[in-house]
């Protein structure tokens, strides 16, 4: 499981971690026990805790579903929509990650990168590729993944000097971009930009918003749980490559470059679904 | 055997529930739940070993990340 696997990093940054579900006591203790989690299972039975959160997932309610799903909608009624609360120690939300899909779930690491968090560093080693306008290292926040998750790739960039890159903003310059390719099924966030700088080319006298210093731009991809996907996931020892392409276009004080393309791939394994 | 009927049940359950939802538009789940700067109610839940646990028992030094899921059933 991603969450037992991440629990050490967490202790480690003296943040607890503890799991609410609407299964009873009995069900958490077998799946603890199965997996191996050490962390809090909580038995929300009944989900009054969901309900008073506001979180019960109401797409569930069997008096809302045809007659011919009601049976199975009146199991699932009382999950709630998945997310993920960060806590300050005096239980104020410092920040929130929920997905529309009951079934998807942010990645811890994926959360840290999201949070900001400037010492998340790449589950596994980072691309390093070099071209004649920037550096850029490229990894991703799981190598091990599973239908639902939510993950990261991020590009933390370092343009050459006197070297600049396009940010988002009403300009005509390509923008930098990380665009994942392959496999079709991953469904692609925004890509989420830091604040860029300004830059003001005099012959014209434009201002640009530029990244002139290293920067970390950082794409989120979503797994669909999908049956499909699901038996490609369950097959001993798949695989899955990820394939991107960083876009941009480079320009220093005196010339523009070339759009460019650089093609960048990963290589994820797929979480066993079940464990013996 | 008995693993391969759980993950068959999970699938089922699973794209059942999805194709159900597809049909419908996604909700706003931004607007569900405590916002950020928000203080969340407190609770009293017992855990995988029988022991009640509220907010501050699982509260680390400099805060807790709490999870809602679906089952650990399915």
């Amino acid at each position: 499981m991603e969450l037992q696997s991440r629990h050490a990093d967490l202790q480690a940054r003296g943040v607890g971690l503890a799991v609410i579900t609407y299964d009873p006591t009995t069900t958490l203790s077998a799946f603890a026990d199965a997996r191996g989690i050490s962390f809090p299972l909580l038995s929300d039975e009944g989900s009054a805790t969901i309900r008073e959160y506001g979180l019960l997932n109401e797409d569930m309610n069997p008096e809302r579903a045809p007659e011919e799903r009601r049976a199975m909608m009146q199991r699932l009624y009382g999950i709630p929509y998945p997310g993920t609360f960060m806590l300050d120690p005096a239980g104020r939300v410092t920040a929130r990650f929920f997905e529309a899909a009951y079934q998807e779930r942010s990645t811890v690491s994926s959360i840290a990168v999201r949070l900001g968090d400037a010492a998340a560093g790449p589950a596994q080693a980072a691309t390093r590729v070099e071209t004649d306008h920037l550096e850029a290292f490229a990894w991703a926040t799981d190598e091990v993944v599973a239908p639902g998750n939510r993950l990261s790739f991020v590009v933390d960039v370092t343009p050459k000097r006197d070297m600049h890159v396009y940010a988002p903003g009403d300009h005509s310059y390509r923008v930098i971009r990380l665009r994942t390719i392959a496999p079709d099924f991953l469904r692609q966030h925004e890509v989420s930009y830091p604040p860029s700088g300004v830059y003001h080319f005099e012959p014209l006298n434009e201002t640009v918003p530029v990244y002139e210093e290293r920067f970390r731009l950082v794409q989120d991809v979503t797994i669909p749980m999908r049956q499909d996907i699901a038996e490609l996931a369950s097959e001993p020892g798949a695989t899955v490559r990820v394939e991107a392409v960083l876009e941009y276009q480079a320009c220093d004080h005196e010339v523009c470059y070339l759009p460019q393309a650089v093609p960048l791939s990963w290589d994820l394994s797929w979480r066993p679904l079940i464990r013996d | 055997m008995k693993l391969m009927r759980i993950l068959t049940l999970t699938l089922l359950l699973v794209t059942a529930v999805a194709a159900a939802v597809a049909s419908q538009t996604l909700p706003d789940v931004d607007r569900f739940g405590p916002q950020v700067g928000d203080t969340v109610p407190t609770f009293s839940l017992v855990d995988q070993h029988g022991a009640a646990r509220d907010l501050q028992s699982l509260m680390g030094p400099d805060g807790l990340m709490l999870v809602f899921s679906r089952s650990a059933d399915w």
